[in-house]
């Protein structure tokens, strides 16, 4: 028996028409989830760190409050948003990040002719976990906050110290450094949402006074930073960099992470004298506070 | 006479009315979607901090994406414009990777001419989305 084809057209049109629309539909979504979605992200995250580098800034108006006013038992919470959202409807990773409070990262050596003097430092750090933008790092150490990134790092809000007095022909300069030290074992948070650090003052302080000094080291990750920044405020004090007729000369580590001050007396009297000055700051991540 | 009502047609129409329809909506949803959202090349998101010290200008680098050394830089003093220039030439590099990164500055000096009480504006141009990165005023003037 011989079948019969017969040619028909009918319902061509509208599965052509079904076709051609997903198609559209499928190019067109494609096209934003590839190129644009990327780039939205991007921007996101970017004002996302934006966010974070104005809390730190709170963060560091709450410290150096409590710092002024040296009241024991008052606790000030700022809060820091640890990563952001994905964008609805696309597919788009969300960013995360992590806050810890760490023990010893800042280290600071005081050498005078006879002695040295040690001092460890706790910091506050914020680290992004990105999907699209660059990874940052915000950094709370001893006064200052850090912006650290993979090609390097700054100092966005630099820290008061150090203060340079002359009287006569002799030098004076003082450390007002912030330590930090977690307590109740709340050291850290991770996650995108919005967490609370609280900060108490802790009412202990080291204060010392430090003749004839002859260097200082500092030990950080941030090392370069910290040259950027000492070179830059000791030279806008009016002291002269220059290991023979200067002032002063700063040289950086790069394998031990460190920076050394050397002082020499050729313009001043003998050596400076360091008024050191330790504030310890109690911090807490996540509400509520625990003893 | 007997009238017969037909329904063969109807459903070539409804076929036609739902796929215009679901064709509508479809891109309707599309254009909402997408023109919610800035079309433009993004600026690269970058931090730079302008200042005056010692008489040069100063433009610091404080985070974010790193420029090329094409990036151009204008800087107008009491609104008159001095000769354009570029990152290259004027950056403190720090790890000479020819790019200008976190923590480097780029520094100007605009003598012969005097600054002091003038207004100056620099304003960062990024070449390769034609975007202005950066724009702010120095130093304000006596004006």
């Amino acid at each position: 028996m011989n079948r019969k084809f017969k040619a028909s057209e009918d319902g061509v049109v509208g599965i052509v028409v079904a076709v051609l629309l997903i198609g559209l539909m499928v190019s067109v979504v494609s096209l934003v989830q590839l190129v644009y979605v990327p780039d939205w992200m991007e921007q996101r995250e970017a004002e996302h760190m934006d966010e974070v580098v104005t809390q730190f800034s709170q963060l560091k108006f709450a410290i150096d409050t409590l710092n002024a006013n040296k009241q024991n038992y008052t606790t000030i919470a700022t809060s820091i948003t640890l990563g952001s959202k994905e964008l609805p409807y696309w597919m788009s990773l969300r960013a995360f990040g992590n806050l810890e409070i760490l023990s010893d990262e800042f280290k600071i050596t005081i050498n005078n002719v006879s002695s040295s003097s040690n001092f460890s430092i706790g910091t506050i750090k914020y680290s992004s976990s990105n999907g699209y933008f660059i990874d940052q790092d915000f950094i709370y150490e001893g006064g200052a906050i850090i912006t650290n990134q993979a090609d390097g790092n700054i100092i966005s809000i630099k820290p008061s110290f150090p203060g340079i007095k002359k009287v006569g022909n002799k030098l004076f300069l003082t450390l007002n450094l912030i330590n930090i030290s977690g307590v109740g074992g709340k050291l850290s948070g991770s996650g995108y949402g919005t967490t609370a650090i609280q900060t108490e003052y802790s009412g202990s302080q080291i204060e010392q006074i430090i003749e004839d000094v002859r260097s200082i080291e500092i030990i950080s990750k941030y090392f370069y930073s910290w040259y950027m920044f000492m070179n830059w405020t000791l030279e806008n004090q009016g002291l002269f960099p220059g290991t023979l007729s200067g002032d002063f000369y700063i040289t950086p580590d790069y394998d031990n992470s460190s920076i050394s001050i050397d002082f020499f007396s050729s313009n001043i009297e003998g050596y400076p004298t360091i008024n050191l000055s330790i504030i310890e700051i109690l911090a807490q991540i996540g509400p509520g506070w625990i003893d | 006479m007997k009238n017969k009502r037909e329904k063969l047609a109807l459903s070539e129409i409804m076929g036609v009315v739902l796929l215009l329809g679901m064709a509508v909506s479809l891109f309707v949803l599309v254009q909402l979607m997408i023109y919610s959202y800035p079309f433009e090349p993004a600026a690269p998101s970058v931090n730079i901090v302008g200042s005056i010290s010692d008489g040069n200008i100063l433009l610091e680098h404080h985070g974010g994406e790193s420029l090329s050394l094409d990036t151009r830089i204008i800087i107008t003093i009491d609104d008159v414009p001095e000769p354009e220039i570029t990152v290259s030439g004027n950056l403190i590099e720090s790890d000479g990777d020819e790019s200008w990164e976190i923590g480097e500055i780029v520094s100007y000096d605009p003598s012969p001419v005097d600054i002091t009480n003038r207004q100056v504006i620099a304003t960062v141009v990024d070449v390769k989305t034609d975007s202005i990165v950066m724009r702010g005023i120095l130093q304000g003037g006596r004006n």
